[in-house]
């Protein structure tokens, strides 16, 4: 069996949102029926109705993406960088800092963490620092100060 | 007659000093982003929707309108100049803007560009203002269940546009619904999908997933580029010269390109805007195939034709007026920027459908208004202000630039609700959509279906309930006239596509 056929992006992107619509699916069903007592449709109808939906949709994806050829490395070819893994880390990690040291700390580290690995290369260091601190003062100031938004 | 005093009252407000300031801002913020390659006007105005919170709707609507018309135009700007269209609608300006730019007369591109985004703009928003009354008497017949057939046309209208990618689009609505319910129930007081999480319980608020959708998937997207390859395209703009003089189009430019062509591919670019999902991208092709075909110099297309650029530039601004046609009168939005601009009136409290134009049209008057305004103000800020510094914004240094926009869009999303928990959301929506976009999954079907999914749940159930669970109330007339047209429409637009795909 051509193992690279099923574990193609066209076939696992539809797969991994069908496991997620049959969890959704079960929560669903678990809330009760879909009509109450008084003849009312209940909070889930709606939720399970497209999450049938949802999963035949994810069904003929996923076979759509099976019927197409493969491309020669499409399996080994990179799914995504180490740049891209570190800045979807720097946005979990300003969450993260946000809630211990509070905004100007957490947006001059996610600001200088994310113009270094957002360049090709780790250059200009103490020029991306000063630029970071010059983002983080501009978005406090529009929004602390011009807008009103209270930062905890 | 009430309904265009309505909207001629919204003319009074914008040319209130602080409105009309705010609409030029918004008009060159619009500007700004259209142009850098990578950037939309829908990104823009996600990035402002935080900031509405602070300010009144009439300010909000003023910027967001500005934003709107600039960032259809502007994308014009790069396409001419280095064959790399700043937005989508653009596509086609390329075509014959970038011949006309290595002939050394991309000045007189930009400025043809100008002109004709200007002048399909105020068509658009004319022939809007024209519609307004029909749109208010027609929105006044809808009831609850054809409420409910609306939304789902415009869902199935949006999916069948999508071609052979209909199922990801319908089952990115799906998810988009999916986001919506997770909260507090619609009609009854119990919590869905919370997991006794007392976060979840608040939901996952439309903003977060917009930010997420459109402004953090867009950075992470833009991340896969190298600033190598964006440096080598942007020091290809170096030695480029644009003067003042050279934008003025002359008199027999005007006799080449000829009236008609301005006004009929404004009337498409109308008519197509105010088709649910289509966009400017889509009236450009339409209009500029339709003016070859008209054309008395048809081998000029492709070859620097100013009237090919006329044709695709007056057609995508003319998009804006036809895009808020379906917004305004029944609450669908007509592109991805309306999707946007209609959560930005969800941020003042303006329920999405057809109340807007029927009870809140003083509301939102001032937004025909500022649209106008900006469709104006593009001649004498394009033609004789900014339009040689333009192309100097593709210069921007993109670290510093998308640096900045990811930290304004997680803190918008702070701003907007005081949730960290909606952060995390967002920067979760941004991560999914990163993975999805690339394998072609369109965001703005996901938007529509967080915007949209509560209101057809609330319009669905509201009809069984009133009907006894007889699905027979989705055959009255208001209801069926939706139904029927959408058979009709996926029937027509899958004939058009099968032709399209023979003729490729």
């Amino acid at each position: 069996m051509d193992i690279q056929r099923f574990l193609h992006k066209k076939v696992m992107i539809p797969f991994v949102c069908m496991i997620f619509l049959l969890g959704y699916l079960g929560v669903g069903l678990s809330m009760g029926p879909l009509f109450l007592e008084s003849g009312l449709s209940n909070e889930n109808f709606i939720p399970v109705i497209i999450a049938v939906i949802g999963i035949a949709l994810c069904i003929s994806i996923m076979i759509d993406g099976l019927k197409e050829p493969v491309e020669a490395g499409a399996s080994s070819s990179k799914v995504i960088g180490l740049k891209q893994v570190i800045l979807f880390a720097d946005f979990f990690l300003f969450i993260g800092l946000y809630k211990l040291i509070g905004f100007i700390g957490a947006a001059f580290v996610f600001t200088f963490l994310f113009m270094l690995f957002f360049d090709d290369k780790i250059t200009a260091v103490v020029k991306k620092l000063i630029i970071s601190a010059i983002i983080t003062g501009f978005v406090y100031i529009l929004y602390a100060l011009i807008f009103g938004v209270r930062f905890n | 007659m009430d309904t265009l005093i309505q909207i001629m009252s919204g003319f009074g407000v914008v040319f209130q000093p602080i409105n009309f300031l705010v609409t030029l801002l918004g008009f060159i913020i619009g500007l700004v982003f259209a142009i850098i390659p990578g950037l939309t006007a829908t990104v823009a105005i996600v990035l402002l929707m935080p900031m509405t919170y602070s300010m009144t709707l009439n300010m909000g609507l003023c910027m967001v309108m500005g934003i709107y018309m600039a960032g259809m135009y502007a994308g014009s700007v790069t396409a001419i100049t280095i064959n790399i269209p700043g937005a989508p609608s653009s596509s086609m300006t390329g075509k014959d803007g970038y011949p006309l730019m290595q002939r050394g007369m991309g000045a007189k591109a930009i400025g043809h560009a100008s002109f004709a985004s200007a002048l399909g703009g105020a068509i658009g928003v004319l022939l809007l203002i024209l519609v307004s009354p029909i749109a208010v008497k027609a929105a006044l017949l809808v009831k609850t269940p054809g409420k409910a057939s609306l939304v789902l046309f415009a869902f199935i209208t949006i999916c069948a546009l999508e071609g052979k990618g209909w199922k990801k689009a319908m089952l990115f609505i799906i998810l988009g619904m999916i986001f919506s319910t997770v909260g507090m129930g619609l009609f009854n007081p119990t919590s869905r999908f919370t997991f006794g999480t007392v976060s979840l319980m608040e939901g996952i608020d439309f903003i977060s997933v917009v930010i997420g959708a459109f402004a953090i998937s867009e950075v992470l997207m833009q991340s896969d580029l190298s600033n190598k390859e964006y440096q080598e395209v942007s020091a290809a703009v170096k030695d480029i010269k644009i003067k003042r003089r050279d934008f003025i189009p002359t008199k027999a430019d005007f006799k080449e390109i000829g009236l008609l062509a301005y006004m009929k591919s404004s009337l498409i670019g109308f008519f197509i805007g105010a088709l649910p999902g289509a966009g400017g991208a889509l009236a450009s092709f339409v209009a500029y195939a339709e003016g070859k075909r008209g054309s008395k110099h048809p081998e000029k297309y492709g070859n620097g034709s100013l009237q090919g650029i006329a044709c695709a530039e007056s057609a995508n601004n003319a998009v804006c007026g036809g895009a808020m046609v379906p917004m305004l009168a029944f609450g669908i939005p007509g592109d991805g920027v309306t999707a946007v601009v209609l959560g930005v009136l969800m941020v003042y409290g303006i329920v999405p459908g057809p109340d807007i134009m029927t009870r809140q049209l003083q509301l939102v008057s001032p937004m025909y208004a500022a649209l106008l305004v900006s469709a104006v103000l593009m001649i004498p800020l394009s033609l004789m202000l900014f339009g040689p510094y333009y192309i100097k914004l593709v210069r921007i240094n993109r670290i510093v630039l998308y640096s900045a926009i990811s930290l304004i869009a997680i803190t918008g999303a702070y701003a907007a609700t005081s949730s960290v928990f909606q952060m995390i959301a967002s920067a979760g929506v941004g991560v999914i959509m990163y993975f999805m976009r690339k394998e072609k999954y369109p965001a703005v079907t996901l938007i529509l279906g967080a915007m949209l999914g509560p209101l057809f749940e609330g319009y669905f159930r509201r009809s069984l309930s009133i009907s006894g669970n007889n699905m027979a109330v989705f055959l009255q007339p208001d209801s069926m006239a939706f139904l029927l047209l959408t058979v009709i429409f996926v029937f027509f637009l899958g004939k058009a596509q099968k032709k399209g795909a023979s003729t490729k």
